[in-house]
């Protein structure tokens, strides 16, 4: 298969390497939704699909449309995947710059999970975020389809981010200075409807946009009732903080893995160093925050948007950008689309409402796509599966996860049930509740001990003792759930240890002592023999029961180390992303236990001293007292005379 | 900073427009493109110390340094733009064509037919012809009488510089005098020469046999891009509206500087007589 060169191709760059900036959109959580949307049934083998921008060579393995065309800006990247897909027909390669497609035929689906701002070429026009994202809507056929992902640049791994090293790719990123660029998800998603598109569904993507652990919908982000769940699987195990290899990355700098082929692109089987990353401080922890405090959908790394559109589009007018045809032609007035609140707001809200039918204003509203999945409801089809809405007229079949994530190694789908709630592809509900961790630090902060022990007793003599506490989750009817594979239990609880002490809570402890008080409250000896302590004492906390149908291969006994999947090592640094927080957090504890240290060892000479003075004024009345009755009688007089003689020489001698 | 930055009188050309006395070059604290490329703007062979800014002809050639790791680039734009902001077009009569063929550097040799290209500029050119010749090639009597032979005009606007001597202050002046007595700038590449042309009102052409520099190597894409992604300025005829866009494009005629900003990033002093 050869390169199609349409123009503005950039000669010996690759996006896909990861050496001149984050490296392309990747990983198994991405790819499942991608495979997740259905094909388009009503066009014969799926229509036409482009694929524009760094993906992973895995994403386009999981299309299979009878046409997929992929488009890439870097000649490198364009010959590796040209190299990759020599023997699927079906799949076209070509390279340039964005502005080339306008002379190609439309597209039934467009894929653009990377977004809008690393298309453009150097040697071609620099396109703004606004003029990309209608270029890339102009593209699309009357009921075709865009599955569209955009950074949110007030994202947990921004706010935490250390200022950025700029990449070789940031030759002109406007990022938040881009009038044209939507700030906030629903300003983002009023731009598309004004762009001609229909929302049919969104995620959230966490804890980074480029290689997501999760991607969860802002409905499913909204239950509180799931919170224990979100918190254990929204974070993952940090990015940075994964065995080489076991992991896709997202680097913070660009890292120099070897020359690009097909076999060593990023997201394929190249893997590299694992760079570190430099943030303020453990984005999951404030993941965690955002998904308790209700703010997770608008703090995620990124969203990733599937619409269709459903009005024509006017062909490109050279002449004209296409942000201002589009801005104008719709709403009139405003040219940014995104920051003329006043008026842009009510004039996307009533379309929002025309559209959708549901009468729910915009912010209400983001917590779904109801936009576009009400119109026809959610409801159960004739083969089982739900009918999520109507692409082109054509009732989608097979419903869109409400969510997709990978923990424990595996990727797994939620989906809502008919009858209430959330459930899994394989049929298990999403269990509500909390998380141990988070039932012990609430247990904590109420000084309740009692319920902190029953919790700690009860965890660590079930079967989920080997599991993260942050990664077990205990429902209101009190099973236990858990989200990750078991590995030794006094790792798992020096976890816990550190975790509670990053969060700032280890004062509310003796000093120096909370990993061994935890063994101890848990039941377990501190010396790490792993054996049990006398239980006895501690109060049945209702747990015990362990419900591992996360572990594929539970065995609904006494979680082991011997069968844990994850390294105990990973559990054992335990320590998620270790950012400038944390450090400071552990030099204030080391600040305050060396001067808690200091006060100790000038009270013990103080008091040693104290000591010796009376053990020598009690060892000279023993040896007073001790010996024959002569002998006494002896050193008695004796000593009567030495003191009878110092008392007159003190007399006679003149002040 | 480079001795490059005095080639084609390019530093006292600043000089003068920046107000400062042009007799003897000024030091720029920085490397300063000295000529048209399609890569980061820089000669090949140049030797970068980290820290030293890239002074960039237009932000074309900036976002491509960039994505090369270039970092420190600044877009001033050409010095050839500034000549023509300082020496407005008089008006004066033009005729015929200027014909740059394309040319190696010190040392470089270039192999091609020069009868063949003589051929070609007669079939194409109905007016008088001009060629100008590198001085390597001018100093060549062989190859100067296959164009005099043919009944052209044949000069050379002088020599380029060495490594800070031998420099000539005046080269550029001459070079606009020798394009605006012309209708049309022609060459057998895209060079600067066609850009410096289209820019001074002529219209260009690319046509012709493109020749060899005996070793070379095609860097950053070479000919064969060079053809492709500049295709409408390459043939005897060429839309002067979108050449002259793409000439002020390339030479950053749209981004020069005021003449204290670029003192300023030059780190040149004030004109005298003004406060420091």
């Amino acid at each position: 298969m050869s390169v199609q060169l349409l123009g503005g191709e950039m000669r010996g760059w690759s996006d896909l390497d990861g050496r001149h900036g984050p490296g392309p959109v990747r990983g198994p959580v991405v790819t499942a939704l991608l495979a997740a949307v259905p094909d388009r049934p009503d066009l014969p083998g799926g229509g036409r699909t482009l694929v524009i921008g760094p993906h992973a060579p895995d994403l386009v393995d999981v299309l299979h449309p009878a046409e997929v065309t992929v488009l890439v800006r870097g000649l490198p990247d364009a010959e590796a995947l040209a190299a990759r897909y020599a023997d699927r027909s079906g799949v076209r390669v070509c390279c340039g710059s964005p502005e080339q497609l306008a002379g190609l035929p439309a597209y039934d689906t467009v894929v653009a999970l990377d977004g809008p701002t690393r298309l453009s070429s150097v040697e071609g026009r620099e396109l703004t975020w606004g003029e990309t994202v209608d270029l890339l809507v102009s593209v699309l056929r009357p009921g075709g389809r865009l599955l569209l992902g955009v950074e949110n640049l007030l994202g947990t791994h921004r706010l935490l981010a250390l200022p950025p090293e700029h990449t070789d790719s940031d030759w002109a990123t406007l990022g938040e200075y881009d009038d044209t660029r939507p700030a906030g998800l629903d300003r983002l998603r009023q731009r598309l409807i004004r762009a001609g598109l229909r929302l049919v569904g969104t995620w959230a993507a966490f804890p980074t946009p480029l290689a997501p652990v999760a991607l969860f919908s802002p409905e499913l982000l909204a239950d509180p009732t799931i919170v224990g769940f979100l918190q254990a699987t929204a974070a993952g195990q940090p990015v940075a903080d994964v065995p080489a290899g076991t992991e896709d990355r997202e680097p913070a700098v660009p890292t120099v893995p070897p020359s690009i082929d097909p076999g060593r692109l990023v997201g394929a089987d190249q893997r590299g160093p694992v760079p570190t990353v430099q943030v303020l401080a453990d984005p999951g922890r404030l993941i965690g925050a955002a998904i308790r405090n209700g703010a997770a959908t608008a703090l995620a790394a990124g969203w990733v948007l599937l619409a269709e559109r459903v009005e024509p589009v006017h062909p490109p007018d050279p002449d004209r950008s296409v942000s201002d045809r589009s801005v104008s032609d719709r709403s009139g007035s405003d040219r940014s689309g995104s920051d003329r609140s006043g008026s842009d707001r009510s004039v996307s809200d009533r379309s929002v409402s025309d559209r959708s039918g549901s009468g729910r204003s915009g912010s209400d509203r983001s917590g779904s796509d109801r936009s576009g999945v009400g119109r026809s409801g959610v409801g159960r089809s004739g083969r089982g599966g739900f009918e999520v809405g109507r692409l082109h007229g054509v009732p989608i079949r097979g419903d869109l996860p409400a969510g997709v994530l990978r923990h424990a190694g595996q990727v797994r789908q939620v989906h809502r049930d008919p009858g209430g709630g959330w459930r899994l592809a394989d049929g298990e509900a999403v269990p509500p509740g909390r998380t141990v961790e988070d039932l012990v630090v609430a247990g904590t902060l109420r000084r309740d001990l009692p319920a902190v022990r029953a919790w700690l007793t009860s965890w660590q003599a079930g079967a989920c003792a080997g599991v993260p506490a942050d990664q077990v989750v205990v429902t209101p009817a009190g099973t236990w759930h858990a989200l990750a594979v078991a590995a030794d239990p006094m790792q798992a609880l020096r976890r816990l240890a550190t975790r509670l002490a990053e969060a700032g809570l280890a004062e509310l402890w003796p000093t120096g002592t909370l990993t061994d008080t935890l063994f101890t409250m848990s039941g377990r000896m501190p010396n790490g023999d792993g054996g049990r302590a006398d239980t006895r004492r501690v109060p049945n906390g209702g747990g015990g029961r362990a419900d591992t149908g996360w572990v594929s291969d539970g065995d609904g006994g006494r979680a082991g180390a011997g069968r844990a999947r994850t390294t105990p090592d990973e559990y054992a640094r335990g320590d998620g992303v270790r950012g400038w927080r944390e450090l400071l957090v552990d030099r204030d504890r080391l600040a305050r236990e060396v001067a808690e240290a200091r006060a100790r060892q000038e009270w013990y000479e103080r008091t040693l001293t104290e000591r010796e003075d009376e053990l020598r004024r009690l060892r000279r009345i023993v040896s007073l007292l001790s010996g024959t009755p002569t002998a006494r009688a002896g050193r008695l007089l004796l000593a009567s005379a030495r003191s009878a003689r110092a008392a007159l020489r003190h007399l006679r001698t003149p002040d | 900073m480079h001795h490059a930055n005095h080639y084609y009188g390019h530093s006292h050309l600043l000089a003068r427009y920046c107000g400062l006395d042009q007799a003897e070059p000024l030091r720029i604290r920085g490397y300063l493109q000295h000529g048209w490329n399609i890569g980061d703007g820089m000669a090949p062979d140049h030797d970068f110390v980290p820290g030293v800014p890239l002074f960039l002809w237009s932000e074309r050639t900036r976002r491509r340094a960039w994505s090369f790791g270039r970092r420190q680039t600044y877009v001033v734009g050409a010095p050839w733009a500034y000549l023509l902001a300082m020496q407005p077009d008089g008006g004066q009569p033009r005729e015929g064509t200027i014909w740059y063929p394309f040319h190696g550097w010190e040392g470089q040799r270039v192999t091609g037919d020069h009868g063949r290209l003589v051929d070609e500029i007669r079939a194409v050119e109905a007016g008088p012809v001009t060629v100008c010749l590198y001085w390597q090639e001018y100093r060549s009597t062989r190859v100067r009488r296959h164009y005099e032979r043919a009944g052209f005009r044949v000069v050379c606007h002088g020599y380029r510089g060495g490594r800070w001597g031998d420099l000539d202050p005046r080269f550029l002046h001459r070079q606009l005098a020798e394009l605006r007595r012309h209708h049309r700038v022609a060459s057998n590449r895209l060079c600067s020469a066609v850009f410096y042309g289209i820019l001074a009102g002529c219209a260009p052409a690319v046509y012709g046999d493109p020749m060899q520099l005996s070793g070379e190597q095609p860097i950053w894409g070479g000919q064969p891009r060079i053809r492709a992604q500049w295709a409408p300025l390459h043939g005897p005829q060429v839309d002067p509206v979108a050449a002259y866009e793409l000439a002020v494009a390339e030479l950053g005629a749209d981004r020069l500087l005021p003449p204290a900003e670029l003192r300023q990033l030059f780190r040149w002093p004030e004109p005298a007589g003004r406060p420091a």
